[in-house]
């Protein structure tokens, strides 16, 4: 392209961009459009000239202002303006709104309203094509705000030790809401930072588009060819308000005066003609928003659609088939689990701090454990350190690298090694990994496992004892796996693996080194189906995890000393729960114990009980019983400790007083 | 002839009200001039012409209303305004 063409092209997608955006002005103040809507007036070089080096493959993440970032990826116009109210027709079937487009046959990993939230997403998105070889890219859209937010730091930090393929465009309009970046941000530059990573940084003009479009296209290429991430911050001025509608009382008449004025486009058109274009685009919105106002509603009856992904027939192994079994450990389910999920699917990867002993991208160290607890030990030696990585301790940055991996065609292992780091990376589980599928209209699925160790009585202390049940079992939109024996740690991670959504697979570090039967060949156990691990007809005593050989303690107890017949359900999975079994069990005991190892606030035990109690009240003998622990954290003094945890005592007692 | 309204301006969309004129009634706006005062969730702010022309003003100060009724109308010539205005 001639100079003339690429400048011509670049115009017309910044008018495009700012009609489309002036058509939301206007259309917004009618009082139709639901919510809250940001417009990207100002910033319009900036998607068009990055956008004009993409394709449909390569990746790009978004931000609440993100109709620009999205219109130059090449969405439809009709389909975005219908997500903008809240239409059955729009991209996202309206179940995400302005601040949660998305487009995945366009590469769009979905617009961000969490500050930061989609750098480690494009991180992840890299890391898949970095893996798989293909050659996409991926460039992450975020402002000047984020640069502020950890999550920066640490996905900066992990895209340059590994050299991926990602562009990190920081569109500084020099506010963060009404916060002035002057005041916020350490450096004169969010460029400058660029420099603690060993990367290079760029400072641009964000209103030209000229500027913009080259050194846009160096990083682009940079990265393309292996060369590495590049960190470009784009000076801008926002033109408007945060959002439409706001007061702006942080800047004066004048000031918003001259904000209105300093228009990119404005210098531009005088050097290009447009011709009829603007009226083209024009006549598309007239079109698109005639046609949005009278499109249907999502149907209320299809609140729940897409929350999770349907079972996913072609990949399931057999079901539990125990014709070899032998005696093996609860690590060992696990370790057999993960090689034979990664030399069946070569999608399969595992991330984690420590996972690959400390090889990092190098050799394999002999005799490394392999993860802290040796679950991966032995994979970095068979699969190399393409699929088997050692991360920094970097928790947000590495799982939310993680889900944009899974969103690009991965499915990520990741290795948390302890849920009470999950606060850290909270939001990458709970607003990206569980809500992406559901915001996006089920556009896509993220097929990846979260792995980490829970639970007390090893003394390890109040933030290394976590269970954190309850939490996780919350969300919408995750699963929540909870083995109890080295048969079902290896069945129910590779059916974890092979699931198509967010697993959190939660290990009791008590639970590592006990054994059992443990067949030697594949096989899935189904997430979602509890398991009767001893039968009885007076009271059934329902655990997960640990608490399952308390219950099985509690049980011959009862039997021996009081001569209770009781049945014991492993829950196995405690997101979904299996309300089935559940409510067939105590229909017929007429009785129930639940023991959970969590704190007692609105937590597992509490949810089993009011399922219980909604199926079958008219069938209970007995109020039913909770044994948790103490609503404390975790003590590390031993006596504490003891107390703090579930026992079998407390178990019988809760038995014998029904 | 443009409609200028009552804007939705966030997140509510409660009734809005119009506590003051900045433009005299048949003065010439632009495009992004400050034309009018509301108090909106707690907050006054100006709202600024979507249109350029004549403008005539429909309500008095203390006008409440819903979000999207008409306020003021801009003409795109002075003919017009008149016509609007009745005046020939």
């Amino acid at each position: 392209m001639t100079a003339d063409e690429i400048l011509s092209a670049g115009l017309r997608m910044m008018a495009k961009i700012r009609v489309f955006e002036d058509r939301v002005l206007r259309e917004f103040a009618k009082g139709d459009m639901p919510g809250f809507v940001h417009t990207y007036h100002g910033a319009e070089a900036v998607a068009a000239g990055v956008c004009a080096h993409l394709d449909d493959a390569d990746m790009i993440t978004s931000t609440h202002r993100g109709h620009g970032h999205c219109i130059a990826k090449g969405c439809d116009l009709s389909a975005m303006v219908a997500e903008l109210y809240g239409r059955e027709t729009g991209l996202c079937h309206g179940r995400g709104g302005s601040m949660h487009i998305a487009d995945f046959d366009r590469g769009i990993l979905g617009a961000n309203a969490i500050v930061g939230g989609g750098i480690s997403l494009a991180v992840g998105g890299a890391l898949a094509a970095h893996v798989k070889g293909d050659g996409r890219v991926a460039v992450s859209f975020f402002g000047d705000g984020a640069a502020n937010e950890g999550i920066f730091h640490e996905s900066l930090n992990l895209a340059a030790i590994w050299g991926l393929p990602v562009v990190f465009v920081c569109e500084n309009n020099g506010w963060a809401e009404s916060t002035p970046t002057s005041y916020a941000t350490s450096v004169a530059d969010v460029a400058s930072r660029a420099s603690a990573y060993g990367i290079p940084g760029i400072v641009i003009d964000g209103a030209d588009y000229l500027d913009v479009f080259e050194k846009a296209g160096e990083a682009i290429e940079r990265a393309r060819s292996g060369g590495g991430p590049t960190l470009i911050e784009a000076k801008l001025t926002r033109m408007r308000g945060h959002y439409v509608g706001d007061p702006e009382q942080y800047r004066s008449r004048v000031e918003r005066r001259a904000a209105r004025a300093a228009d990119p486009l404005a210098s531009l058109a005088a050097t290009v003609v447009l011709g009829d274009y603007l009226k083209d685009v024009e006549a598309e919105l007239d079109s698109a928003y005639e046609s949005a106002l009278s499109a249907p509603w999502p149907d209320p009856s299809t609140v729940e659609d897409y929350v999770l992904a349907p079972p996913s027939e072609s990949n399931t192994l057999a079901s539990f088939a125990p014709s070899t079994v032998r005696e093996g450990s609860y690590l060992q389910g696990l370790n057999e689990g993960l090689f034979e999920a990664m030399r069946r699917d070569p999608s399969v990867i595992v991330i984690g701090e420590d996972i690959a002993g400390g090889a990092g991208l190098g050799e394999p160290i002999e005799g490394a454990m392999g993860g802290t607890f040796g679950v991966t030990k032995g994979l970095l030696e068979e699969f190399g350190s393409g699929r088997v990585r050692d991360t920094p301790i970097s928790e947000a940055g590495f799982v939310g690298a993680g889900v944009g991996a899974a969103l690009a065609g991965l499915r990520p292992v990741v290795d948390l090694m302890w849920a009470s780091f999950a606060p850290y990376c909270f939001d990458q589980i709970f607003n990206q990994a569980a809500k992406m599928r559901y915001m996006f209209g089920g556009q896509t699925n993220v097929p990846m496992v979260l792995r980490m160790a829970v639970g007390a009585g090893l003394r390890a202390g109040g933030q290394h004892s976590d269970t954190l049940y309850g939490l996780f079992a919350q969300i919408p939109g995750l699963k929540v796996v909870v083995p109890s024996t080295p048969a079902d740690a290896k069945g129910l991670l590779l059916a974890a693996i092979a699931d198509d959504n967010p697993v959190v697979f939660l290990e009791h570090m008590s639970l590592y080194r006990t054994t059992g039967p443990l067949p030697a060949e594949p096989y899935e156990l189904p997430i979602g189906r509890a398991s009767i691990i001893r039968a009885g007809d007076d009271v059934t005593l329902i655990a997960a995890g640990s608490t399952v050989s308390l219950a099985l303690q509690a049980a011959e107890q009862l039997e021996d000393m009081e001569g209770v017949s009781a049945e014991v359900i492993d829950l196995r999975t405690i997101s979904p729960l299996d309300v089935e079994t559940l409510t067939v069990s105590v229909a017929r005991t007429g009785r129930a114990v639940v023991i959970d190892e969590s704190p007692p606030r609105c937590g597992i035990a509490s949810e089993v009980a009011a399922v219980l109690t909604e199926a079958v009240f008219d069938r209970l003998q007995s109020p039913i019983a909770r044994v948790t622990a103490a609503n404390s954290p975790v003590p590390f003094s031993p006596p504490l400790e003891d107390a703090y945890l579930p026992s079998v005592d407390d178990v019988v007692r809760a038995a014998m007083r029904m | 002839m443009h409609d200028v309204i009552l804007p939705k301006t966030g997140i509510y969309e409660d009734d809005v009200v119009l506590i003051e004129w900045i433009v005299a009634e048949g003065s010439w706006v632009a495009v992004g001039d400050p034309i009018f005062v509301i108090e909106s969730e707690k907050v006054e702010m100006e709202i600024e012409s979507n249109d350029e022309g004549w403008i005539h003003l429909e309500v008095e100060p203390g006008f409440q209303a819903s979000i999207g009724t008409r306020v003021a109308v801009v003409a795109d010539t002075e003919l017009a305004y008149r016509g609007l205005v009745g005046e020939s």
